[in-house]
């Protein structure tokens, strides 16, 4: 099942995913968790849970080009000038909004009528009351017969309602840019291009071949965090801290990653590609022994 | 072996990502007249506003008859849908706006930061140098009173030096012009005393003077020892040319800085100003001793010795060009002489030589410091001798608690400072480390917010010194 | 390479040991390392008193070392390898360690690092080749309590020593 690839823009060099969809889609079928890092819809101001752009590690977007579920767009055209078609689609788009909004304020405005119907039909037969009573007492002429006639007659149509005013119109501020015509992939992104990246990216990529989520690990001093399943469920297993074959590194810094792991309850897993062109992961953990 | 999607699908997970997904496909969604609206200004980088808005107390800057806003403001705005920026007539896109606003001078991790701290409820402004109100001024509240340079000017060229140096002017003006009556009430100080040193004298105020905000010409140099009253302190002229008597007639020492059961007869506080003239012309000085044998005995049989031989020592010819040549040339005689005297001082003769030297026995903690081979270094003390670099690295914001008050004309001191860093990076070393402290000396909290893919971390670092622990002197 | 060796110096009585004697005659030509595994055994031996430590000779990286287990009863064994704390250690080093350090009578993936400090604090720390993932909440916690117990009984075991003594 070939479903259409999610689109990934790069904003500073950066890969990101604008759509809603899109992002839903990665996290739940392809287990890619990225990081929302824009404000939320409906409760902008909070960090606790952010919207979209989605914001994907570079291994991650790499992976889902690699694999065929996404595609890298061109993005430059979000900041050029606009073209007179874009400025006619959005003038276009904004009247027909308008249009729409008014009816439905008009529809609704008539619903409310008709809900009380009963009232205006009462308010209305009150004030000609005064009205003539007014006239009465000022001893003039008084139709008696206008005094008592009923409202029956009055009908939704017949109350004139006034169109919503423009500036209580709704507008959108897209997130995603909607009025880009085509969708252009002529675009270069030099990654893994160094040593220390194609190893990362080695890394990530295999570690998600078996089953793993994975999330960047700069909190932890690594470079992913791996779970078991989605981070939404589950506390990460190990630390994933990528290294060259022959890198070195002094004992007191292998006691420094254990330890810091062993305290957080995850195993340090130190990656890297051999000689061989093999992965080999190393886990390191505290004894216990003191 | 991790667990599969069918492991862990149950109810409970699906709810989060149906509710997720519910979340992240809200639109944003506003109503026209609650709506600032911008136009994008691409060759200044700014946003230009039609009319203001609430937001306008703590953002953006008025320039001529345009407000104006930042880019990581506009674009902030735009996110908690409060602006449309148009641009060329078209109301852009958050993801234009990330394209188009982010740049250099505003780099997406700096606006990940902004809108970070924004989301809290932070007022977050662009750096804007180091505060030019000293503490003391805050402390009198005198930077509430200065309604000078237009804010918007400040924001738009905040290094014009210019600027900062007219708001100083007119901040010393009224500074002197308060402190001109305290003046009068004061007669006895000293005249070189600037107006700004009488009302107090606290070490704040020097460092601060120190940093070149205000006229450095001042009495400094006594500060620290303004605990001896000098009137009360009798110094003997023993220079006087017209000297009739060869002694000179020294206060008797305290009671109470004596030994108990000694006495002093008025005889033993006469000193034989002669004889200390003689002895620093001419090294020898037996000769002399000889010639003025019954002071010397005044001197020599009631035991009392005068730490004057600093002073004669001293007065040996010393050959200089300048004060401070001459007294570090005064320093290294003394030095020389203690070394001389000493029993050890064949120590000193070779290349190798003890850290310390028996001149340098004033008091513990000048002998400890002395000791101490590597240095520590204090961030606010001996920051010249490193080489600081500031390089690549720049404070990016003023970090200020919310608060209904607030004026961006006169911020006040923030409450934080931010450093915007990538994880990728190296972290910053110690002379980029004390070059942006000394940029602020003011004490605001230094955070560097390490940004990871999106992801936001803060972390400060912190200043410790070692405790000395001194027993004697 | 380590400080140990010059700080040990030559009237140590360590270097008298039968046992440093016995793991110098391998002829590794690489005292330090041995001087490393002579205070691991003593720390093992005596400081927390494991059963069944031994010292044996690996002539592929011409080092030392041990195989012990935490008590008589706990049967599982550990393969300990000494080395200096300020040894440079890379990924390729690590997997040679793994791949040499074996002994016919244990039978344990993963090989502990005794890393020993100039002022010899040894610290213990496990290398393992693939994923281990951590311990369960539950299995910590026995293991935890388990450890305290032993310890107890040792404290409980030196107090007796030190009455016996006075």
């Amino acid at each position: 099942m070939a479903a259409e690839p999610v689109k990934i823009s790069l904003v500073s060099n950066k890969p990101f995913i604008w759509n809603a969809e899109d992002a839903c889609i990665v996290r739940e079928k392809y287990r890619i968790v990225g990081a929302l890092a824009g404000c939320l819809s409906r409760a902008p101001r909070q960090n606790i849970q952010l919207g979209l752009p989605l914001q994907l590690l570079p291994e991650e977007a790499m992976l889902l080009l690699q694999e065929g579920y996404a595609q890298l767009v061109n993005s430059d055209q979000n900041a050029k000038l606009p073209s007179p078609e874009q400025v006619d689609r959005f003038q276009k788009m904004r009247e027909e909004s308008f249009k729409q909004q008014a009816e439905i304020g008009i529809a609704e405005r008539k619903l409310i009528v008709q809900r009380r119907l009963d009232q205006i039909k009462e308010g209305r037969k009150a004030k000609r009351k005064q009205r003539l009573e007014k006239k009465k007492a000022k001893g003039q002429e008084v139709d008696e017969e206008e005094l008592r006639r009923d409202e029956d007659k009055l009908d939704v149509e017949d109350i004139q309602i006034t169109p919503m005013g423009q500036e209580h119109a709704l507008v959108q501020i897209f997130t995603e840019t909607p009025w880009v015509e085509e969708v252009d992939t002529d675009v270069r992104w030099d990654f893994p291009s160094t040593e220390e990246e194609r190893v990362r990216y080695r890394v990530f990529r295999d570690l998600w071949r078996k089953g793993h989520s994975l999330t960047c690990g700069g909190k932890f001093g690594g470079d992913f965090l791996v779970y078991p399943g989605d981070p939404s469920r589950f506390h990460s297993f190990y630390i994933a801290v990528c290294l060259l074959h022959h890198q070195t590194m002094s004992a007191e810094k292998v006691v420094a990653m254990a330890r810091l792991g062993s305290t957080v309850k995850k195993t340090v897993v130190l990656c890297s590609v051999d000689d061989d062109d093999e992965l080999t992961y190393t886990s390191l953990q505290w004894t216990g022994i003191s | 072996m991790p667990l599969t999607d069918h492991g862990y699908k149950t109810k409970n997970w699906r709810k989060f990502f149906v509710e997720r997904r519910e979340v992240l496909q809200e639109e944003k969604v506003g109503r026209i007249g609650a709506l600032c609206r911008g136009e994008w200004k691409p060759e200044e980088r700014v946003i230009e506003l039609k009319q203001t808005g609430k937001f306008f107390h703590h953002m953006g800057y008025a320039e001529g008859d345009h407000l104006c806003l930042y880019p990581e403001e506009a674009l902030f705005l735009m996110e908690v849908c409060s602006l449309e920026v148009y641009y060329a007539g078209l109301s852009l896109s958050i993801q234009q706006a990330y394209s188009m606003f982010l740049s250099e001078s505003m780099t997406l991790g700096e606006y990940q930061t902004y809108s970070y701290l924004s989301r809290l409820g932070y007022i977050v402004m662009r750096h804007s140098g180091p505060s030019s109100v000293t503490a003391y001024e805050r402390q009198i509240r005198l930077d509430q009173h200065i309604s000078d340079i237009s804010y918007s000017k400040k924001r738009k060229n905040m290094d014009d030096a210019g600027n900062t140096a007219s708001k100083l002017s007119k901040t010393e003006e009224s500074l002197n012009a308060q402190s001109s009556e305290l003046c009068d009430k004061i007669p006895d100080q000293t005249s070189d005393a600037t107006h700004n040193d009488i009302p107090i004298a606290s070490t704040e105020k020097t460092d601060k003077l120190e940093a070149g905000t205000l006229p450095k010409k001042s009495v400094q140099h006594f500060l620290p020892y303004t605990m001896w009253n000098f009137d009360e302190i009798n110094f003997p002229d023993i220079g006087r040319k017209d000297l009739q008597t060869h002694t000179l007639q020294m206060m008797p020492p305290r009671k109470n800085l004596l030994p108990s059961g000694v006495k002093i007869n008025p005889n033993s506080c006469m000193v034989d100003v002669h004889k200390l003239h003689s002895s620093g012309e001419n090294a020898t000085g037996d000769n002399d001793e000889d010639d003025d044998g019954d002071d010397s005995h005044i001197y020599t049989t009631n035991n009392l010795t005068y730490s004057l031989m600093n002073a004669s020592v001293m007065k040996a010819q010393v050959k200089a060009k300048n004060w401070s040549e001459y007294k570090a040339e005064c320093r290294k005689m003394v030095t020389d002489f203690r070394v001389e005297q000493s029993p050890v001082g064949v120590l000193w003769q070779g290349e190798v030589t003890p850290l310390v030297t028996p001149d340098m026995a004033s008091c513990t903690g000048n002998l400890l410091e002395h000791l101490q081979v590597i240095e520590n270094i204090h961030q606010n003390k001996k920051k010249e001798k490193l080489s600081v670099v500031t390089g690549s690295r720049k404070i990016s914001f003023d970090v200020f608690k919310p608060d209904s008050n607030f004026k961006k004309s006169q911020p006040g001191l923030p409450d934080h400072r931010i450093c915007v860093i990538s994880s990728s990076e190296k972290p910053p070393d110690l002379g980029q480390l004390i070059g942006l402290q000394k940029q602020c000396s003011d004490g605001v909290p230094l955070h560097w917010s390490v940004v990871d893919h999106g992801d936001i971390a803060f972390y400060k670092y912190c200043y410790t010194s070692l405790p000395v622990d001194v027993t004697m002197g | 390479m380590g400080d140990v060796g010059v700080a040990a110096g030559e009237a140590n009585w360590l270097l008298s040991h039968p046992k440093y004697k016995e793991m110098m005659s391998h002829g590794f030509n690489n005292s330090d390392q041995a001087l490393q595994a002579m205070l691991v055994y003593l720390d093992l031996c005596e400081a927390k008193q494991w059963a069944k430590v031994s010292l044996h000779p690996c002539s592929e990286l011409k080092m030392i070392f041990l195989t012990a287990q935490e008590s008589e009863r706990d049967g599982q064994a550990h393969l300990m390898l000494p080395i200096g704390n300020d040894a440079e250690l890379n990924i390729a080093q690590m997997k040679q360690y793994i791949d040499h350090i074996k002994h016919p009578s244990v039978e344990c993936p993963s090989l502990t690092l005794a890393i020993v400090a100039s002022d010899s604090t040894i610290l213990y720390y496990k290398i393992t080749d693939g994923l281990v993932p951590p311990d369960p909440p539950e299995q910590l916690q026995a293991k935890k309590t388990l450890r305290g117990k032993r310890k107890a009984a040792q404290r409980k075991a030196h107090k007796f020593i030190k009455m016996k003594k006075s």
